[in-house]
């Protein structure tokens, strides 16, 4: 009977120390990370991040899959069909089969340009070492990096959707956008 | 000790100092006066009356009336009890008789006296024993019956054959039989020195029990569907576990996609695959989480797989997927029994694709270049050249080289060997078990190197289960079992090698030049095969795991009858670690020879002499503790069980790359189950699990899951017994439940945001000046409300026993509502400019199947025993949301589609002429007559990616079925099992397969690309269409031409043995049974598929294929 005894307290107890201890044996959230509101905190992440939005500005000599116009023109004849430039020679390009995709590459710059020119003025940290004037340099260089991607969709793709300059969130429903 | 010769001449101890003189003496003259006077002693009447009165007085009473002379010892009479008589004129032996009844004494009338001696003691216990053969009613024989003697009180345990020896001490004793779920019986021994019984099944297995979700039920009263495979099947001559059970039971979908030892792990699926994110099921080994490739089939001593709501509803967010239960050998108590086995085999391939010889290749390259080229007069490849390759007279500069032969012996080996004891006492039971597997693949090796570059697997597995019971009520189980596994391979990986071999054609460079240089063409990315196996060093894995666990059950019976408590604790670990020496080897390719003709060589590649060194480690390790209270117990015709049961887990990547990959893995839950029998006809059951997991968000951590389910067991009713005749069994059961799936993966912690390093930073200054933001950043992840998939699942099922017993068929239909699967989100419209689509639980799937069951015994005669099993089983499964912008044309639409289907162009046959060209739609490239015309879906006049339909099945089967039967004729015995699948197909698409490409220079050729079309229709049903040199036009798009049928029926093993047991011989070795035989795997395949292993599935045919294996081996006992 003591023997009985001493088994169930101890597994009672284990029972319930562990229900005791629920909620914190799963609560284990990694908080310690970069988070984007500290981006627009310091200096130097935010510059990162205005460099992130410069380089959706791509190298113009990489022929072979960065630009259509060498596959499209008359001088040449390709023959590596490995390269996304020979199906344009063959003429294999259509609705379905879409080469050249730029179209999602520069709506992220412009969406992170959007973000940058409403979050920017959040930076205590450049305005007390540079003053305003490098946030609103700053600012202008991204306005004027989002009409540039704006050029660049227009001269391949011709018309184009201006996105607004209240982001939409990305969790809204497929209708919202 | 002196003897003390008293005679009761005097009534005072007299000393006779010269005994042995006197003894004799006095004999002497007894004898002489028996003689004379022997008649007289017994004609002698006498009366006694006495009460409790010695001996002593007994003997001088009938002295004086008889005048017989009473002899014995004083040291006897001690012994003797006293005597209460009341006689009168009776004959003197009589009287004495009743005197000496009860005494241990007994007594001689002699002439004149009486000699008294003590009863002869029992004699030496005689050992008798006895013999025979323990069969079931079937004429099977029974192995592990338990045999005790009543009397004796010896025990012993029947053998795999049904043989039993059992020693006696008395003729009168009693054996009884006893076994699981069969009535005990007792046979009286009745002087006989061979029993041989056949043990009758209790009624419909009253109280067979099988494994279930954290405990047992009886197999009569289950209501969840669940099929267990036997231990016997599973041991098979292969390392991997997960190979062998695809098939072997209902419900159970798997393919295998590769025989490389050490990574052959098949694809299981239960019930198929319903989900878009993981589908693997749960597997349990002993109760804890574990990887069960690598568990050693000897050891196990059930398999059980949990299919429906009812019986995984316990396991709640971990369950979705099915669950396989495996549990481990332990010890029965009885005399140490030791199993020894060994065996060892050769291996093959089962196939490997061909390639086009040299002379092939080069007349297809000339067709195909001329029908790309026709305006060029020089062919390719110079009628010379083919020539000076056909006759192989110069291989350094006009090679003709089979690359798969370079790589491959045809043979390989494999050896297994085991040893196992188990027994034990009713306070301790044990099971030790050692196991060693060995395999060899078949890559050539060079032998020249000083390294070892060959495939090379090995593996130890240990198992120790003891179970202690500490007191009535207490029981203790410990196990602790792993295994260490030490692979070896060349220095590339199976993918470089295979697809090398694919890439590079047979006639531009030998394997080794003659002078012993390694040959290596110009194009970085195309490399000789050989080099890759046998120049490129070594890698060595080392791969061990430890399983432990401890388990203490209380029985709480004194408060309240059928109350129990248990508690386990467990802890896992895993090591990996593996070194990796490679190098590469200087290259050249031959220009020609000189005068002399001595080669000409340029250096095409760098190498080094010597082995690099790296290391990489992984390993992982578990904590598990589970506590449990169990409730079972029967009032009269009711039956009630109850269980509710806590648990936790934690696991850790020891090795994490990452912050995020470091945090442990938990999870933890409460289940409960309760269950309700009545007279063992009317069934009913519940059960719920609630748990969560860290993968979720804060506010959807736990979930609840339900799940009911009621049978009826119609054979056992009254109305029934009429019928009993034709069906002795027939129940019918129906469940419904919710399940869930945390296994969900995407992003860890998706409900928190991140920063990522977005499109990368950037550089900028005028020419001379370097500024340089390297890094970006930007919004890695989103954050979402990350939850579990729910799964709605209901089964219906019919168990029927007919034939006497002899037929067996249970059927299961099922279907299965899958909801919140998470998806990275596909509706959200490129110009909102999200970089990275975020997750959200919106798929839904609906899956439902049939499977079934059968299986047949029947004895003809007395010796001849035929079984056969089969099973089915076929499941579908329907996408309904998947979280993706919907298509513009129907036929595209995913939604509403088999989960898995294939989409591509409608291959309408081969364009035949040029006017049919012009005729038809729009077609890319150059479209000749022989080019594959296509199906223009929306008549839009162009084939593009709009005109892209469904097209054949998919790569996992919906059908897979299985059979074989089993024959035993006295010790001979042969089993077989043929596996298959259906409604599955496999795409062709790659290089090698696909000739020709990028301009021609590159890739091998299958042979069967003589299978072509020709302008004068030698093949009418070609598997290639027009050669042409580059793919200059569509004819290897994603079509329906490349979909082949990959339906395959293959005779997975075959068993043939012979079983020798209670020969004198063998006992003289200390052998009690030895059987001999042998065992062959994947040893014929029938299939329309004819390239490579139809079971490797898409693509070219590059995995390492599965392996076939002929072994032969002894498998012993010892008593």
């Amino acid at each position: 009977m003591n023997k009985n005894l001493i088994y169930r307290s101890i597994l009672l107890f284990v029972m319930v120390s562990c229900s005791v201890a629920c909620k914190k044996y799963l609560d284990q959230v990694p908080d310690d990370r970069i988070t984007i509101e500290e981006v627009f905190h310091k200096k130097a992440t935010s510059e990162q991040y205005l460099a992130n939005v410069y380089s959706y500005v791509d190298d113009e000599s990489n022929q072979w899959d960065g630009w259509p116009w060498l596959g499209n023109s008359d001088e040449g004849d390709i023959t590596w069909s490995k390269y996304t430039i020979y199906n344009l020679n063959i003429g294999n390009i259509s609705a379905g089969n879409n080469l050249f995709e730029k179209w999602g590459y520069y709506y992220n710059g412009i969406r992170s340009a959007g973000y940058f020119i409403a979050h920017i003025d959040e930076n205590e940290e450049i305005r007390s070492l540079n003053g305003q004037q490098l946030i609103d340099q700053y600012k202008a260089e991204a306005r004027f990096l989002r009409a540039y991607y704006y050029f660049l969709l227009m001269r391949q793709y011709g018309p184009v959707v201006l996105v607004s300059d209240t982001l939409t969130p990305p969790d809204a429903p497929a209708a919202d956008m | 000790m002196g003897m003390f010769f008293n005679a009761c001449l005097c009534k005072r101890h007299c000393y006779v100092p010269d005994r042995r003189w006197h003894a004799i003496s006095r004999k002497l003259i007894l004898i002489v006066c028996c003689l004379l006077l022997g008649p007289l002693a017994r004609a002698q009447q006498v009366s006694l009356h006495v009460n409790n009165e010695g001996l002593k007085e007994v003997f001088r009473q009938l002295r004086q009336q008889t005048g017989f002379d009473f002899l014995y010892e004083n040291e006897m009479l001690k012994e003797a009890k006293p005597v209460s008589l009341a006689v009168t004129n009776q004959p003197l032996k009589q009287v004495l008789d009743q005197c000496f009844r009860d005494q241990p004494l007994t007594f001689e009338v002699l002439e004149h006296s009486v000699v008294v001696k003590r009863k002869q003691a029992p004699a030496a216990p005689q050992l008798t024993t006895v013999s025979g053969t323990v069969t079931d009613a079937k004429g099977q024989p029974l192995p592990g019956v338990t045999i005790t003697s009543k009397v004796s009180k010896t025990g012993t345990t029947s053998l795999s054959n049904g043989q039993y020896t059992i020693r006696l001490r008395a003729n009168n004793d009693t054996l009884l039989f006893s076994f699981v779920s069969y009535i005990t019986q007792a046979v009286p021994v009745n002087n006989r020195s061979e029993i041989s019984i056949a043990m009758q099944e209790q009624v419909m297995g009253l109280n067979d029990v099988v494994v279930v979700g954290y405990g047992q039920q009886k197999r009569i009263t289950t209501i969840g569907a669940q099929s267990t495979i036997r231990a016997e099947e599973l041991k098979q001559p292969v390392a991997n576990l997960t190979d062998v059970i695809a098939g072997r039971v209902a419900g159970v979908i798997g393919v295998q996609r590769s025989g490389q030892p050490g990574y052959d792990n098949a694809e299981i699926y239960i019930r198929g695959i319903s989900t878009f994110t993981n589908s693997k099921p749960l597997v349990l080994v002993d109760g804890i989480e574990r990887d069960f490739a690598n568990v050693d089939p000897e050891d196990i001593a059930s398999f059980s797989i949990l299919k429906d709501a009812s019986a995984t509803a316990v396991y709640g967010v971990r369950g979705a997927n099915g669950v396989i239960l495996i549990q481990t050998k332990t010890g029965k108590v009885g005399r140490p029994r030791i199993n020894m086995q060994y065996d060892q085999g050769i291996t093959q391939f089962t196939s490997i694709p061909k390639f086009a010889d040299g002379v092939t290749y080069m007349q297809m390259a000339n067709e195909a270049y001329r029908n790309s080229n026709p305006d060029d007069p020089l062919p390719k490849y110079s009628a010379e050249r083919i020539a000076l390759t056909a006759n192989g007279k110069d291989p350094d500069l006009y090679p003709n080289v089979d690359w798969f032969k370079t790589l491959f012996n045809k043979y390989g080996q494999n050896r297994r060997a085991r040893v196992n004891a188990s027994g034990g006492s009713d306070n301790a039971q044990y099971y030790l078990s050692i196991g060693y597997y060995d395999e060899n693949g078949m890559y050539k090796t060079d032998q020249l190197a000083n390294y070892n570059s060959a495939i090379k697997y090995t593996r130890y597995n240990f198992t120790a289960n003891l179970n202690l019971q500490l007191s009535k009520t207490t029981k203790v189980d410990f196990g602790a079992a792993g295994w260490i596994s030490n692979g070896n391979f060349p220095g590339s990986s199976v993918d470089q090698i295979w697809g090398s071999a694919y890439l590079l054609p047979p006639i531009l460079i030998p394997p080794v030049y003659s002078n012993g240089l390694h040959s290596q063409i110009r194009t970085g990315d195309i490399n000789n095969p050989y080099n890759l196996l046998t120049q490129s060093g070594y890698v060595s894995e080392f791969r061990s795991q430890l399983w432990s666990n401890i388990r203490l059950t209380q029985d709480l019976g004194s408060w309240l009858k059928g109350l129990s408590v248990t508690g386990m604790f467990s802890f896992d670990n895993y090591n990996a670690h593996t070194i990796s020496r490679t190098k590469t080897v200087d290259g050249y390719l031959a220009r020609g020879r000189d005068s002399a003709g001595k080669l000409l060589l340029d250096q095409t590649s760098i190498g080094s002499n010597f082995l690099g060194y790296s290391r990489s480690n992984g390993g992982t390790r578990q904590f598990y503790t589970e506590a449990a209270i169990n409730y079972n117990n029967t009032f009269g015709k009711h039956n009630v069980t109850g269980m509710l049961l806590y648990n936790q887990s934690d696991k850790e990547d020891a090795f994490a790359g990452d912050f995020i990959s470091s945090i442990p893995y938990r999870y933890m839950g409460l289940s409960g189950r309760l269950t309700y029998a009545y007279d063992n006809r009317y069934l009913a059951e519940a059960n719920f699990g609630y748990n969560g997991s860290e993968t979720f968000a804060p506010d959807h951590r736990f979930g609840f899951f339900p799940s009911v389910g009621a049978g009826w067991v119609a054979s056992e009713e009254p109305f029934f017994k009429p019928l009993g005749n034709a069906i002795q069994f027939l129940k019918l059961r129906v469940s419904y439940g919710l399940v869930g799936n945390s296994n969900i993966g995407g992003r860890r912690f998706a409900y928190i945001s991140t920063v990522g390093g977005g499109n990368g930073g950037y550089s900028y200054g005028r020419n001379g000046a370097d500024n340089n933001i390297g890094d970006g950043l930007d919004i890695g992840d989103y954050a979402v409300a990350v939850t579990w998939e729910k799964a709605k699942k209901t089964n219906v099922g019919v168990e029927i026993k007919t034939l006497r017993d002899a037929l067996s068929l249970v059927v299961d239909v099922f279907n299965e509502n899958r909801t919140g699967i998470f998806r990275q989100r596909g509706d959200v419209p490129l110009y909102e400019g999200i970089r990275t689509l975020p997750y959200a639980n919106l798929g839904e799937i609906h899956n439902r199947g049939v499977g079934a069951t059968l299986e047949l015994n029947k004895r003809i005669g007395k010796d001849l025993i035929i079984g056969l099993r089969g099973n089915f089983t076929w499941n579908r499964a329907f996408v309904i949301n998947d979280a993706n912008a919907p298509w513009p044309y129907p036929w595209q639409q995913r939604i509403g589609r088999k989960l898995g289907q294939r989409f591509g162009y409608t291959a309408l046959g081969l364009f035949q002429s040029d006017k049919e060209i012009a005729n038809s739609p729009y077609q890319t490239g150059t479209n000749r007559p022989g080019d594959i015309k296509y199906k223009d879906l929306n008549s839009d006049g162009k084939i593009d990616t709009y005109d892209q339909g469904p097209i054949g099945y998919g790569s996992i089967p919906e059908i897979v079925y299985g059979f074989g039967p089993t024959i035993n004729w006295k010790g001979w015995s042969l089993a077989g099992w043929f596996k298959g699948i259906s409604n599955v197909d496999i795409q062709l698409n790659g290089d090698g397969l696909q000739p020709f490409s990028q301009g021609g220079e590159r890739g091998n050729l299958l042979s069967q690309i003589t299978d072509r079309w020709t302008p004068d229709g030698a093949h009418p049903h070609p598997l290639y269409p027009r050669l042409t040199y580059g793919n200059d036009n569509m004819n290897y798009a994603n079509s329906s031409w490349w979909v082949k049928n990959g339906a395959f029926l293959r005779l997975q093993t075959l068993q043939f043995s012979y079983n020798l047991a209670g020969k004198q011989w063998l006992n003289n070795m200390g052998i009690s049974n030895l059987n001999l035989y042998f065992i062959g795997y994947n040893l014929w395949t029938i299939s329309g598929f004819k390239l490579w292993d139809v079971e490797l599935g898409d693509g070219r045919g590059s995995q390492y294929p599965l392996v076939k294996t002929y072994n032969l081996g002894a498998r012993l006992t010892l008593k």
